[in-house]
């Protein structure tokens, strides 16, 4: 799981983005954000320096 | 049974037409009627273009009487999912938001191949909303339902799509799929259906849900019409369709493997049977091939379909979110918010894992999994018990297709009626980017060995019982 509170950024975060959250929305939105966070912590780190998002042209 | 029957198929049809044997608009009349007859038990459909429909059934019927040249799909009624552009009418995607903008000026492009070979727009199918779903309950225009059993769900996101044609309402149908949206109701309905290489298919007229996963495929009931679709689809962008690329394919000479970890151990009894019985069909190795990223390829998927979904809708989710589905509005309330490192963190392991495919490849011509971990739950189920864990029915019944589509290889489904059961499941049929011959050829000839099965659920069965008790 991330290393910060879920629900203070939810509602950190909507406010920078002009998302006016109502009371009861935070904790649903909150939830689906830590669902997610939870796929994250399935996906390895990884620190090969070659990897690139950028287009990969082959021979 | 007639070319007016809806169990007649796209070539079928096609071949009748063209041939003066049948009018267009007498298929046209009848297509329709089973739409209007079938509504209120599958929910297909959400826009039904009737006048347009007839208006391009007569022309084509004029064109044939008087010897002039008509397309290779004349007069066959398709479906198209309701977020593909029907010029004059309204795409709104499944949604309340989208109902009320205007309505589109031109077909999109993949409307626009269908009806340049004289195919006939039937109507707009049913779907979940914005395509965030795999079982197509949608609260603004209710959920489409099973032709095999309507208590059960479709799959999703094209699940309107696909009852269309599982119920013989229409042969032939448009979806997206981004986690598994053409593959996933294939499966649940009992159909073919095929997801092209990424990229392959103009998307222009499409709505958009995850831009980096979103594919244009369709569904029918078979692998000959099935073709017929994609050679006329794939013709355009790159020239010449590739689907005739597969006219001498020698099945027999193709590496096959079925993939084992992820895919074999979230699939239940019934999907494992239809991967037996496919695989042993092709003669594939006994030792299923391993994926070891597929865990993390499905996590992958699901972040990037967030973060890009979120991204797309910010502005409505801005102004005009309590309009959303209850369903999905929260996921995309936190789609929107999420760090931008978790979406760079997928779309790293997605390039690793393309990689890893590749190198499987190398070895195979032809990959193996099943399509759903079960067949068709009934409506609003919660959990599935597979392999003794309960697992959450509506997420994963996109277990399986997810972890493939963001290496954007084509897939197609094979469909299977496992003995003693009255609901089908698929099996996914895969091969390297830009071989959608390999993919059509395998399914062709599983349908030739008799190995799949399609059967048309009109509902005759059921009516019948009812009328009866």
């Amino acid at each position: 799981m991330p290393d910060f509170d879920i629900r203070r950024y939810t509602v950190a975060m909507a406010e920078l983005l002009g998302i006016d959250l109502e009371p009861d929305e935070i904790e649903p939105v909150a939830t689906q954000i830590e669902r997610v966070a939870e796929l994250v912590d399935r996906l390895p780190r990884l620190d090969d320096d070659a990897l690139t998002m950028a287009p990969r042209f082959r021979p | 049974m007639t070319v007016l029957d809806g169990g007649a198929g796209v070539v079928e049809i096609a071949t009748a037409v063209r041939g003066g044997q049948v009018s267009a608009l007498d298929v046209a009349q009848a297509a329709l009627h089973r739409v209007e007859g079938a509504q209120t038990r599958l929910n297909a459909f959400t826009t039904v273009t009737a006048e347009r429909a007839l208006t391009a059934a007569a022309d084509i019927d004029r064109r044939v009487a008087a010897g002039d040249p008509v397309g290779a799909l004349a007069g066959v009624p398709f479906a198209v999912k309701d977020l593909f552009d029907l010029a004059g009418e309204v795409t709104a995607a499944g949604s309340a938001v989208l109902a009320n903008r205007p309505p589109a000026e031109r077909d999109a492009a993949a409307v626009e191949r269908l009806t340049a070979a004289d195919a006939v727009p039937i109507g707009a199918t049913t779907m979940d909303e914005f395509a965030f779903g795999f079982t197509t309950e949608n609260t603004h225009y209710g959920p489409a339902r099973n032709p095999h059993d309507p208590a059960r769900t479709p799959g999703g996101s094209s699940g309107g799509s696909a009852a269309a044609v599982a119920g013989g309402l229409v042969p032939l149908a448009l979806g997206t799929d981004t986690n598994g949206s053409v593959r996933v109701p294939a499966s649940l309905c009992g159909l073919f259906g095929l997801k092209p290489t990424y990229g392959r298919l103009d998307r222009r007229g499409v709505q958009l849900f995850s831009d980096s996963l979103d594919h244009v495929g369709a569904f029918a009931r078979s692998a000959r019409d099935l073709r017929a679709w994609f050679s006329v689809a794939d013709e355009g962008l790159y020239g010449k369709s590739r689907a005739d690329d597969g006219k001498s394919f020698d099945v027999g000479q193709l590496r096959v493997a079925r993939l084992g970890g992820w895919f074999q151990d979230n699939a239940g009894e019934a999907a494992l049977d239809a991967l037996s019985a496919v695989a042993d069909a092709m003669g594939a190795d006994r030792t299923p091939a391993m994926l070891p990223l597929a865990e993390a390829a499905h996590a992958a998927a699901s972040v990037i379909t967030y973060a890009e979904a979120g991204e797309l809708h910010l502005d409505r989710i801005r102004s005009e979110r309590d309009r959303f589905d209850p369903v999905v509005r929260h996921r995309l309330v936190a789609a929107a918010l999420l760090p931008a490192d978790w979406y760079l963190r997928a779309q790293r392991l997605r390039q690793v894992w393309v990689d890893q495919l590749d190198e499987l490849f190398g070895g195979y011509d032809v990959l193996l999994a099943p399509a759903t971990p079960f067949p068709a739950p009934v409506i609003g189920t919660e959990t599935v018990e597979i392999n003794g864990r309960d697992l959450p029915a509506r997420p994963a019944v996109g277990w399986l297709t997810q972890p493939l589509t963001p290496t954007g290889v084509p897939i197609g489904v094979a469909p299977m009626m496992p003995a003693g059961s009255s609901m089908p499941i698929g099996v996914q049929v895969i091969a390297k980017a830009n071989n959608e011959p390999t993919v059509l050829a395998v399914l062709a000839a599983l349908e030739d060995l008799g190995v799949t099965t399609c059967v048309v659920a009109s509902g005759q069965a059921e009516q019948n019982h009812n009328e009866s008790s």
